[in-house]
C-alpha cells in the first residue's frame, strides 16, 4: 500500500543536513511534504499543534536529531512515545552520534529504528531512499 | 614464641661471649630495640632507640613503655598487657604491626613494631623491635599521589581525544557531503580540472574521517583494563580468520598456526591486534600465494607470539617509524590505510605489559613478535 501524500517532520537543527535530506527526497517518486523543526521545542507545539501550529498536519513519519538546541531530541522522543496520540507515529532517529549508549537509551524510549548521518553523499541518499521504500512502500502506516 | 627456645640455641656458647655478641649486634642494628619488664617499665634501650625518640639512654630506663606512644595508642597497649598476663591471649605480640611513635620533642612518626615477650627466671619481660618507616610511608604516598595525577590526566586526555574528534567530524561530514552534492549536481558545469580538484577533496574528507575514527579508537585503547578475562588464543585467531574471510579468499591466503596458548587479556583488543597484524600480512603481499604463519614460544616468565608473512618486507631502518601513529611507509594509492594499524598494536600490546617488534628484510616478508605475560597460576 502507498499512500498518496505522505507527511515527514523533521527535528533538525543543523542547516547542512536539512539541505541534504530535501535535496535526496527531491529526487523520491512519492508526493512528500517535509516540514522541518529547529529544536525541541518547537517540535512539541508543533506536533501538539500549540502556539503558531494550531493548523498543522499530523505527520506520517518523524525523523529526530538527538543533540537539538532547547528540548533535547531525547527528550522529544520520550514526550513523543508517552503522548497518547502521538506515539503511533514512527520516529526515526538520524543522529550524527554513534554512541552506543545512545543507541540503547532511544531504542529503550521507543525510537522506531536509529541511524547515524554517513560522511558520503551517496550513503546518505541511499539511506533517504531506502527510508521512502521501507516505510511508505512497504510498511503499512496506522490511520489517524 | 618464649625465650626457652632461644637457649637451646645459645647453649653451647659461654654466657659472657653470648652476651658480648648479642650487645654488639643490639648496638650495631638501625631499628630500635626495647625491652619492658612485666609492669610495662622499660629495663633495656639500645643506641638506636634512643636516638630514634631523642631521649638519652637514662632518660628511658625505669619509665613506663607508653611514654614512646601518642596518647591514643597508650590504653590499647594497657589493655593488651593486662590481657596478655591474665589469660595469655594476645593481638600483637608475635606479629609486625604499623603504628605511630612518639618522640620527647613531641612529635610523631610512623613506625612498625614486632613484639615479643620471654620469661627468666620466672620474670615476663617484653621486647620491642621497632622501625623507623617514615621513608616507606613518604614514598608510598608519593606514589599514591603520582598515580592519582596520571589517572587524572590520561583521563583528561582521553575526554579531549574523544571530544576532539567527535566535534571534528561534524564539519568534516558537512564538506564531504557538499562537495559530493556539487559533484552531483553541477556534473557538466566544471571542467576536467575543476572535476578532479573536486575529487581530490571528497578523497581527503574521506580520508581524514577514517583517521578521524582510527584516532577515536586508539585514544580508547588502555580504559578497558578491568575487563581482563581468559582468552584462548587458538580459538580467537579462528574467529579473526573468519571475520577476515572475505579478504583471505581474495588473496588466497595459506594461513597456519601451532598451538597457541591461553592467556589474561582484553579479548576484543586481543582479537584487534591479531586482526591487524593478519591484515598487514595479506595487505603487504608479494606476488606469490601469500602464506602467513602464527606460532608462540614459551619464554618462561611469558608468551613470544610471532606472525609470520612471506610479503614484501620491510627495510629495518624503519624498525620503529612503522609504529607512530599515522606514519605510513608507502604511497596512499598503493596501499590504502591511515596508518595507525601498527600504532594501535603497540598500544595494546603495551598496555598489557608486553613488547612489540619485527625481523625483516625487504622482499623477503617479515614476522612481527609481541610479548605477553604467561597466566598466573
Amino acid at each position: 500500500m502507498s499512500l498518496e501524500r505522505v507527511n515527514i517532520l523533521m527535528v533538525e537543527d543543523n542547516e547542512g543536513d536539512i539541505i541534504l535530506t530535501k535535496r535526496a527526497l527531491a529526487k523520491a517518486k512519492l508526493h512528500l511534504v517535509l516540514q522541518v523543526v529547529r529544536d525541541g521545542d518547537e517540535a512539541m507545539r508543533y506536533l501538539l499543534r500549540k502556539g503558531e501550529f494550531t493548523e498543522a498536519s499530523r505527520p506520517d513519519i518523524i525523523l529526530l536529531d538527538l543533540n537539538l538546541p532547547k528540548k533535547d531530541g531525547r527528550e522529544v522522543l520520550a514526550e513523543i512515545k508517552s503522548d497518547d496520540h502521538l506515539r503511533r507515529i514512527p520516529v526515526v532517529i538520524l543522529t550524527t552520534s554513534k554512541a552506543e549508549e545512545d543507541v540503547m537509551k532511544t531504542y529503550s524510549l521507543h525510537a522506531n529504528c536509529y541511524i547515524t548521518k554517513p560522511v558520503d553523499l551517496n550513503e546518505f541518499n541511499k539511506i533517504i531512499q531506502t527510508l521512502e521504500d521501507f516505510w511508505f512502500t512497504v510498511v503499512k502506516l496506522p490511520k489517524e | 614464641m618464649t625465650t626457652d627456645k632461644s637457649s637451646n640455641l645459645f647453649a653451647h656458647i659461654p654466657e659472657s661471649v653470648l652476651e658480648r655478641k648479642l650487645q654488639v649486634i643490639s648496638e650495631t642494628v638501625l631499628d630500635a630495640i626495647i625491652s619492658a619488664d612485666g609492669k610495662g617499665c622499660v629495663v633495656y634501650v639500645n643506641g638506636s632507640a634512643a636516638t630514634m625518640f631523642g631521649y638519652s639512654r637514662d632518660e628511658l630506663i625505669g619509665m613506663p613503655l607508653t611514654i614512646i606512644m601518642p596518647e591514643r595508642y597508650r590504653n590499647l597497649h594497657e589493655t593488651g598487657i593486662r590481657r596478655f598476663s591474665a589469660t595469655g591471649q594476645t593481638k600483637i605480640i608475635g606479629q609486625t604491626i604499623e603504628v605511630a611513635g612518639l618522640r620527647k620533642d613531641g612529635t610523631e612518626f610512623p613506625v612498625e613494631i614486632s613484639l615479643t615477650n620471654w620469661n627468666s627466671d620466672g620474670n615476663q619481660f617484653f621486647t620491642a623491635v621497632i622501625r623507623d618507616i617514615s621513608g616507606r610511608k613518604n614514598a608510598e604516598l608519593e606514589l599514591q599521589r603520582w598515580t592519582a595525577e596520571l589517572e587524572r590526566s590520561n583521563s583528561d586526555l582521553q575526554q579531549f581525544a574523544y571530544i576532539a574528534s567527535h566535534d571534528l567530524q561534524e564539519p568534516l561530514r558537512m564538506i564531504a557531503s557538499y562537495i559530493q552534492a556539487l559533484q552531483e549536481d553541477y556534473a557538466g558545469k566544471f571542467d576536467e580540472n575543476g572535476e578532479e580538484y573536486m575529487r581530490i577533496i571528497v578523497e581527503s574528507s574521506l580520508r581524514m574521517r577514517k583517521m578521524i575514527e582510527d584516532l577515536l579508537e586508539y585514544s580508547r585503547v588502555g580504559y578497558h583494563l578491568d575487563k581482563m578475562e581468559d582468552v584462548d588464543c587458538s580459538k580467537l585467531l579462528v574467529q579473526v580468520c573468519e571475520l577476515m574471510n572475505d579478504v583471505t579468499t581474495k588473496n588466497c591466503a595459506r594461513i597456519t598456526h601451532n598451538h597457541l596458548p591461553v592467556v589474561t587479556a582484553h579479548g576484543v583488543l586481543l582479537a584487534r591486534l591479531f586482526q591487524n597484524l593478519l591484515s598487514n600480512a595479506l595487505k603487504f603481499r608479494s606476488e606469490a600465494q601469500p602464506e602467513i604463519h602464527i606460532s608462540a614460544a614459551d619464554r618462561g616468565s611469558h608468551w613470544e607470539f610471532s606472525f609470520n608473512d612471506n610479503g614484501i618486507g620491510i627495510d629495518m631502518k624503519f624498525k620503529d617509524k612503522v609504529f607512530v601513529v599515522f606514519q605510513r611507509l608507502n604511497q596512499h594509492s598503493r596501499f590504502p590505510g591511515t596508518g595507525i594499524g601498527l600504532a594501535l598494536c603497540k598500544k595494546i600490546v603495551e598496555n598489557h605489559g608486553g613488547k612489540i617488534w619485527f625481523e625483516s628484510e625487504p622482499g623477503k616478508g617479515a614476522t612481527f613478535f609481541f610479548t605477553i605475560a604467561k597466566q598466573k597460576s
